[in-house]
């Protein structure tokens, strides 16, 4: 093919800048080039430590180590997100990575489960949980690669140091020809026929042109936003939260939790994330129910450690930019849209963007076409974990605070009215094949909060109830057993125990 | 859910869709009282009257407990490879469809993207070419894929001799001891809420049950009686006649014949002691064939009424989609199976993933006469995976599609629609490099049909009935 390669400019070198400039480094050499221009006096929002298990995918793809990214990131093992007080005050469950038991002659596994539980026996759905057990007990390892193994039903992510991550991309980009600019963006040019983006131009004068523009220039979408104006989509209605409140910690003594907590409160949630050498935390809140000086003092009166800096306050609105691609900008990470952290999804869908920029890279001039399929892929994505992060509200009995009776009262999306009364009538789960959250994420938060099917495959019926018990009390117990033999998480870390 | 499980069901139709619900059902569901009202069979029903059917078939016979081997020794049953495409389009060269791995991907780069850069350069041969499937079809040779070899990495489907298969049904359906009778759908008492409370015969036999399914054809007179809307895919499907005859006996063949021509197709498809033949064609008012109506219920779950495979969705028989679908509504229904309320947030899932599954099948077959040149109003859905595919070798993925990729791949290149670019990822593995890989796995493949038996020898070892 002799296309000439294409000029790509990324603006912004947070992990949305990083992340994309290196997947297009690595993965179309021959297409494009790529410069990014980021600058240090504005900064990278510098939180987002917990990552889903898709992130290992982007290493593999580009060949980066897993023991070095884990190294420089000071990262940790995370096996799901235990979410506390979200039912109601003093549940506990875990949203985790992997599945719940194994189906039976073709029938999930939930059906049998459930035609126990009506019994009154067959314990909680997460003692089948592998990575659940293994969560409890504070025990890692990674996945059995022989997937008949019962210890191969998981999988896992990492909890790190977002201002690492960053830089350690860096050395990868640039050793395969990013070319970095720090300096402040002034102007965006505009080609007054087309409307495409045609340079930038930087506080000291130098102006910059490229083909095709990737903004990742965080909250203030820049080119997206700013320059070609696209209209915002406003999610506020149905995720209230609208600030953060952060605060590094020192660790507490003792073993790491291989987990992320996400714990109810009155305005909002909290977030803890272990990391190798600290924990990080957060209050995300609704600015109409919390001022940020109690925002401060609630999360100063949570964490478990030394404070390691003074309280910083995000400022952001559920939603997303109508279309991420448009013209030559293509949107990745926070200028396409924000939905708050509740289950770590920033970061993926910063990967599911480049992906889809990989697979939709233009050849000669931009399809329309294409662009229309990157954005429908992009809605996917978000209108699914949009559904998701609104259960955790709806499917609630807290009656405690106005912030929660405000969420738990208010109408929510019909698509996820009718996930929810389909599951609570004999636990099905709508079934889609694009986008995040399968079956076993949907019965994780929908048991954990309470919406308990009324009923279930009739398939189960016919077994035996007596047997039934047997058959997954032996389950229960080779679990438990299988994962006490692996080595906890400090000592899977390499750190000692 | 026992209190408010279902417990009886009543099928109407007694041709191979009715008897494989009424066995899918029994298997999964043995406390379930099933009835069968044999109809008379009818004419129109694709779904019960023609021998195709797809790779997935295999998964619907272990659930029924339907041994292929019992299959093969009565003659019920052959294996088949694939699809001989001949005169589809002008101009093009005889091609086969077959189901399984072609070629190999070099590391994240798709094998089609490397072959559709060659092919542009003049370097690859055929498509199916790449395929163990594809050279063993051209070939005329068979043999069931041998796991840890070269010939591991195929499927193949069953061609099915309705007349020897239907009684193999029946007699499964009597030990799982279905109830059947003789008759012919007379009236339905509704209740209150417009749900069926019972089922007449048109010699006044009354059946009563929690959940109806109408399986009986087209006309679908238990369905209709409740709704009536119907998606009309006219403007899609250019065909609506379909003539079914037989010839005597001709040499076995692995690949069923699709003949393209002027106005519509034929096909031929060997069974042991005969071949069937086919002819598709829209209507010239010629009076003798089946007429069929291209489209599906737009509901095809209802309160406690169920309609599957005719029924359901009519489409001509291009690619076998017809028994497919009903066997895969059979399996839906038995995943889905709703309360005896039949709550409509239940049978919405069902009627959610029918629609996009018929509607699949549908732009897979209507790709095919895109490509024949007839004029057909081209769904969205259809259009996206064309644009895309031929723009760049991308291949649109939509929810619900019962078709795995490698088999939109393969028609989409068997009917030429070729990437015009090489997809900006493929540019990694130079053009030279995919050339000499390509070429070795050719040379692997052709050394495969020497070592192997004839598809006749083949099925004699079998065990078949010539
Ligand atoms: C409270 C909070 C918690 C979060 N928690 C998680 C989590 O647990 N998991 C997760 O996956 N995600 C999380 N996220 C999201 C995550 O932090 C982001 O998705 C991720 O960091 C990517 O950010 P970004 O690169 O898009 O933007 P930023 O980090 O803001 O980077 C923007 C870049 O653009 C540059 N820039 C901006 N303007 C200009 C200009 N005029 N000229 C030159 N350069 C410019 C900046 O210098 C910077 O380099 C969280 C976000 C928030 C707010």
């Amino acid at each position: 093919m002799n296309q000439p390669r294409k000029k790509m400019i990324v603006v912004g070198g947070g992990t949305a800048g990083w992340m994309a400039a290196s997947a297009i480094a690595r993965m179309l050499p021959h297409a494009a080039s790529v410069e990014l221009i980021e600058s240090a006096e504005i900064g990278i929002v510098g939180v987002g430590e917990a990552t889903l298990p898709h992130l290992r995918a982007y290493l593999q793809t580009l060949g980066l180590d897993e023991a070095e990214f884990m190294a420089a990131t000071h990262a940790t093992y995370k096996l799901g997100i235990e979410f506390r007080d979200f039912g109601k005050p003093g549940d506990a469950y875990l949203h985790p990575f992997g599945d719940f038991g194994r189906p039976l002659n073709d029938v999930p596994f939930l059906h049998w489960w459930l035609r126990m539980h009506a019994l009154g026996q067959g314990g909680e759905i997460a003692d089948y949980c592998v990575a659940n057990v293994m969560a409890a007990q504070k025990r890692f390892s990674p996945p059995a690669a022989d997937p008949d193994a019962l210890l191969s039903a998981y999988s896992y992510a990492y909890q790190f140091d977002a201002t690492r991550f960053g830089p350690f991309l860096r050395g990868f980009a640039e050793a395969r020809g990013v070319k970095r600019t720090e300096g402040k963006i002034v102007s965006v040019e505009r080609d007054g026929g087309t409307g495409d983006v045609v340079a930038l131009v930087l506080e000291s004068g130098t102006r910059i042109e490229g083909d095709l523009f990737v903004d990742c220039s965080g909250f203030r979408s820049l080119l997206l936003g700013d320059a070609l104006g696209e209209a915002w989509e406003d999610w506020s209605h149905w995720l209230p939260c609208d600030r953060a409140m952060a605060l590094p910690c020192a660790s507490p003594s003792g073993e790491i939790e291989p987990l992320t907590r996400a714990t109810a409160m009155p305005a909002g949630w909290r977030w803890r994330i272990p990391l190798q050498h600290r924990v990080g935390n957060g209050y995300v809140y609704s600015s109409a129910h919390l001022s940020d000086d109690a925002a401060s003092a609630a999360i100063l009166g949570a964490i478990e450690g030394e404070p390691l800096a003074d309280p910083r306050v995000l400022r952001f609105k559920a939603g997303r930019r109508k279309r991420s691609w448009s013209h030559n900008v293509i949107a990745v990470g926070l200028a396409s849209g924000f939905l708050e952290p509740l289950e770590s999804t920033s970061i993926y869908l910063v990967q599911i963007a480049i992906q889809q920029l990989v697979d939709l890279f233009p050849i000669g001039g931009i399809q329309a076409a294409d662009r229309d399929e990157f954005n429908a892929q992009v809605d996917y994505e978000y209108d699914r974990i949009r559904d998701f992060l609104i259960l955790h509200y709806h499917a609630s009995t807290r009656d405690d605070s106005d912030f929660w009776r405000d969420v738990r009262h208010m109408p929510i999306p019909d698509s996820l009215a009718d996930k929810i009364e389909l599951f609570r009538r004999a636990g099905r789960i709508q079934r889609y094949s694009r986008g995040l959250f399968f079956a076993p994420s949907w019965i994780a938060v929908l048991i954990g909060q309470g919406v308990m099917p009324q009923g279930w495959d009739q398939r189960v019926d016919t077994a035996n109830p007596h047997e039934l018990g047997q058959a997954l009390g032996r389950l229960r117990v080779q679990i438990a057993s299988d994962v006490a033999t692996l080595p906890g998480h400090r000592v899977a870390l390499g750190l000692q125990a | 859910m026992s209190d408010r499980a279902i417990r009886s069901i009543a099928i109407l139709g007694g041709g191979i869709t009715g008897l494989s619900a009424a066995a899918a059902f029994a298997r999964a569901l043995p406390q379930l009282a099933i009835t069968v009202i044999e109809t008379p069979p009818d004419p129109a029903a694709l779904a019960d009257r023609l021998p195709g059917s797809t790779s997935a078939i295999h998964r619907f016979h272990a659930s029924i407990g339907l041994d292929e081997r019992d299959l093969l020794r009565a003659g019920a049953a052959v294996p088949r490879l694939g699809l001989r495409f001949e005169n589809w389009s002008t101009g093009a060269a005889t091609w086969y469809h077959v189901h399984g791995e072609h070629g190999a991907p070099t590391g994240a780069v798709a094998f089609h993207q490397l072959w559709a850069r060659a092919r542009r350069e003049g370097r690859a041969e055929a498509w199916h070419r790449y395929a163990a499937a594809g050279v063993l079809a051209e070939a005329s040779k068979f043999v069931h894929p041998q796991p840890g070899t070269p010939l591991a990495t195929f499927d193949y489907a069953l061609r099915l001799d309705p007349e020897r298969y239907r009684p193999m049904l029946t007699a499964l359906v009597d030990r799982l001891r279905v109830a059947r009778f003789a008759g012919a759908f007379g009236t339905i008492e509704r209740r209150a809420d417009g749900g069926v409370a019972a089922l007449m015969s048109a010699d006044g036999r009354r059946v009563e049950a929690d959940l109806y399914v109408d399986a009986s054809g087209p006309a679908a007179p238990l369905a209709d009686a409740v709704a009536q809307d119907f998606e009309d895919w006219g403007s899609v499907l250019p065909y609506d006649r379909v003539e079914i005859g037989e010839a005597p006996t001709s040499a076995a063949d692995p690949n069923d014949t699709i003949i393209g021509g002027a106005g519509g197709w034929q096909f031929a498809a060997s069974l042991p002691g005969k071949t069937l033949l086919g002819r598709v064609h829209a209507d010239r008012g010629e009076g003798t064939s089946i007429a069929i109506r291209p489209g599906r219920r737009a509901a095809p779950w209802v309160q406690n009424i169920l309609a599957i495979g005719d029924a359901a969705v009519a489409l001509d028989p291009l690619h076998w989609p017809n028994l497919h679908l009903a066997q895969s509504s059979i399996a839906r229904a038995i995943e889905l199976l709703p309360g005896r309320d039949c709550h409509p947030v239940e049978t919405a899932e069902y009627n959610r993933r029918a629609r996009a599954e018929a509607e699949r099948m549908r732009d897979f077959q209507a790709l095919h006469y895109l490509r024949a040149g007839a004029k057909i109003e081209v769904p969205d859905s259809l259009a996206r995976v064309v644009q895309q595919f031929e723009q760049r070798g991308r291949f649109v993925h939509q929810d619900e599609d019962g078709l795995l990729e490698e088999i939109w791949i393969s028609a989409l290149l068997g009917l030429g629609v070729v990437p015009g670019a090489t997809d900006p990822l493929a540019l990694a593995v130079s053009a030279d490099a995919a050339a000499s890989r390509m070429a070795e796995m050719r040379a692997g493949l052709a050394t495969l049909p020497a070592r192997l038996p004839g598809y006749a020898d083949y099925l004699a070892r079998c065990g078949m009935p010539t």
